[in-house]
């Protein structure tokens, strides 16, 4: 148990570091700060094991060693240079009763918790594609560097899809580093760290647009979803890919209102992790791309776009190791045959849609968010015509469209595949839906609740995050 | 909008939040939020057993799998043996077995053919899975062999160690 904390530490340690050096300003409110640190660290780490892996280093006590000096020494020459860490004061306080209603609103995301914990804690590694993809990479980043794992050239293991990135095994792959053993169960206990990263980085971006009491009611709502809840603990890299995937969105959002380039090289971290993460982070990158254009035109100021390749020279930048590594590794196998453009199955396209549906509209599994959402929308239409509503829209309508194309162009049992894959994918987008759910309710609030009513900027950002 | 009926839509709006909240939490305690697979799982050894009788296979038997192998091959390097296995019907089986045996034994190895083969699916495994002599399963650290066989139409177990010396 020692060393899981001592592992915690780590993760914070880093976090903390990262917060500062990439932060708008080092005074946040303690909620802020607590999403970043812990978003930040979590990202930060499983990239410095790849890093340390790739020079022989596997997951262990003194890479972790290693790791958290190399944190201190930023914090302590950012230090030296002014930047301090500090949770900012709050300007007005908070009455009991407020706090009260605050608290028990947040207390069904504790459930959450604990559901996810018992998943997560209460059983091995026990989803098909969980141990097998992510898993079985888990153990073989523990005992080895990656130059020298057998596992990754192993030809026995080809379906295994040894190309797949690694974030979430070597993230993992810490506690076995820590504990010095090759850990069943307890292996698991980043998979909740990951959900109240998320949690913590989803209550942070509503509180940019709503009070404490309808954040903390929206962010419970969402962290009981049962599509989220029955996922999160299981141990599969769709939940880590929502948290780095909302991040980007989130400070790209931000970014929106507030122009400052700090903003957007947040988001290029949180873009860096969804590349190492999953292989749908490709895919984001057009997201990103088109999200980046959908905000210079939505502020009609057409200089952002400059920002688009910078963006792409750096996550592509600090990516490109992986991406060296990964290309020297075996293929898995294809099952399907390609197809051509001339003969993508168009007609099949509502069939696709209406099976779609049938998941995303199960209001059971979703608290149902995809219902609200656009009557939401609808009622406040005319009082939401904000930037940052229309690249929220932009980023969840981008995100359906594109698993639509990919269904479509999928060769063999499409159905299959849909009913496979479409929770999961749902995932990935719903912690954005939930914050434009909260933008599209901070239109209709009674105007001495409101938090920034005109401006569009991040009202809960620290004094001067916006005026540059 | 006036004033009035946007602080009734908002309300409206916290309303149905609140209710959706509520039966969220319904559906945390009541359990539809649980994952199936994991509240089904097993982890009694007899179940094991049990699965190979069985045609169906899931994952609430994982556990059970994962302390055969290690019972069975408590110590260097293992080799499965699919004695006359038919892919076809319990192709599902092989394949769960192989690769939950090198998922749990790891960083031991499991073999199941020649190391350079490439295994893809039920079959691959069947067409390379050949059972070497002793000199060969010593020659890369292989200590115990299971071999799964049928009799009476079930799916049946067997296991032994590779003599360390030559006899």
């Amino acid at each position: 148990m020692i060393w899981l904390i001592l592992y915690l530490l780590v993760f914070i340690v880093l976090g903390m570091a990262l917060a500062l050096a990439l932060a708008e300003s080092p005074t946040l409110p303690l909620h802020e700060l607590a999403a970043r640190v812990l978003a930040f660290g979590i990202g930060g780490v499983g990239l410095c094991w790849f890093w340390l892996s790739m020079t022989g280093l596997a997951p262990s006590r003194l890479g972790g060693a290693i790791i958290a000096i190399v944190a201190i020494a930023l914090i302590a020459v950012l230090a030296n240079r002014g930047r301090k860490l500090i949770p900012a004061r709050q300007e007005s306080s908070t009455s009991p009763r407020e706090m009260i209603t605050v608290f028990v609103l947040l207390l069904p995301a504790l459930l959450g918790l604990a559901i996810v914990s018992v998943h997560a804690l209460g059983h091995v590694w026990y989803e098909w594609d969980g141990y097998l993809l992510w898993g079985m990479k888990t153990r073989a980043v523990t005992t080895d560097p990656l130059a020298t794992a057998d596992y990754f050239h192993n030809p026995h293991f080809l379906p295994l899809h040894q190309r797949y990135p690694l974030m979430v095994p070597f993230v993992a792959a810490g506690v076995n580093g820590f504990t010095g053993n090759i850990e069943d169960v307890l292996v698991k206990a980043v998979f909740p760290l990951i959900y109240i990263a998320l949690l913590l980085m989803l209550y942070a971006g509503m509180r940019d647009k709503l009070p404490a009491w309808r954040a903390a009611l929206l962010l419970s709502l969402f962290a009981l979803m049962p599509a989220l809840v029955r996922s999160a603990g299981t141990g599969m890299a769709d939940v880590p890919l929502s948290m780095f995937y909302f991040g980007a969105v989130l400070f790209i959002v931000r970014w929106t209102a507030s122009n400052q380039p700090r903003h957007l090289v947040q988001a290029m971290f949180f873009a860096t992790c969804c590349l190492f993460c999953k292989r749908e982070g490709i895919a984001f990158m057009g997201l990103f791309a088109g999200g980046l254009c959908v905000v210079a035109l939505a502020r009609r100021d057409i200089k952002r776009l400059k920002w688009v390749p910078v963006f792409f020279a750096v996550v592509i930048g600090i990516a490109a190791p992986w991406f060296m590594f990964a290309s020297t590794l075996p293929r898995a196998p294809i099952y399907v045959p390609a197809i051509t453009i001339t003969e993508i199955p168009w007609s099949r396209l509502p069939l696709i849609l209406g099976q779609m549906w049938s998941y995303v509209g199960d209001w059971r599994s979703w608290n149902g968010l995809w219902f609200v959402l656009p009557v939401l929308a609808a009622v406040t239409a005319r009082r939401s015509g904000k930037a940052q509503i229309l690249v929220l829209w932009s980023f969840v309508l981008a995100h359906f469209a594109l698993y639509l194309y990919v269904y479509v162009i999928r060769p063999g049992n499409w159905d299959i595949i849909v009913h496979r894959t479409q929770p999961r994918l749902t995932l990935h987008i719903a912690p954005v839906a939930m914050l434009l759910l909260a933008h599209h309710w901070a239109a209709v609030m009674s105007s001495n609740e409101a938090m920034d009513d005109d401006t569009d900027k991040p009202a809960a950002a620290p004094t001067g995050a916006a005026e540059a | 909008m006036d004033g009035q009926s946007v602080k009734q839509i908002d309300r409206g709006i916290a309303g149905i939040l609140v209710a959706l909240l509520l039966f969220g939490v319904w559906h945390g305690v009541t359990g539809v939020a649980f994952n199936r697979d994991m509240l089904g799982a097993r982890a009694e050894g007899p179940a094991v057993d049990e699965k190979l009788e069985s045609d169906r296979f899931d994952r609430g038997y994982l556990p059970a799998i994962d302390d055969l192998f290690r019972r069975l091959a408590p110590d260097g390097n293992l080799f499965i043996h699919f004695d006359g296995i038919d892919p076809g019907k319990d192709g599902k089986q092989i394949y769960v077995f192989f690769m939950r045996a090198a998922y749990v034994l790891h960083p031991r190895k499991v073999y199941v053919a020649p190391p350079d083969a490439v295994l893809t699916d039920a079959e691959s495994i069947i067409s390379n899975n050949r059972l070497p002599d002793d000199d060969w399963l010593r020659l890369h650290g292989i200590h115990h062999v299971v071999t799964f066989f049928y009799e009476d139409g079930r799916i049946q177990r067997t296991a032994r160690r590779v003599e360390t010396v030559p006899q």
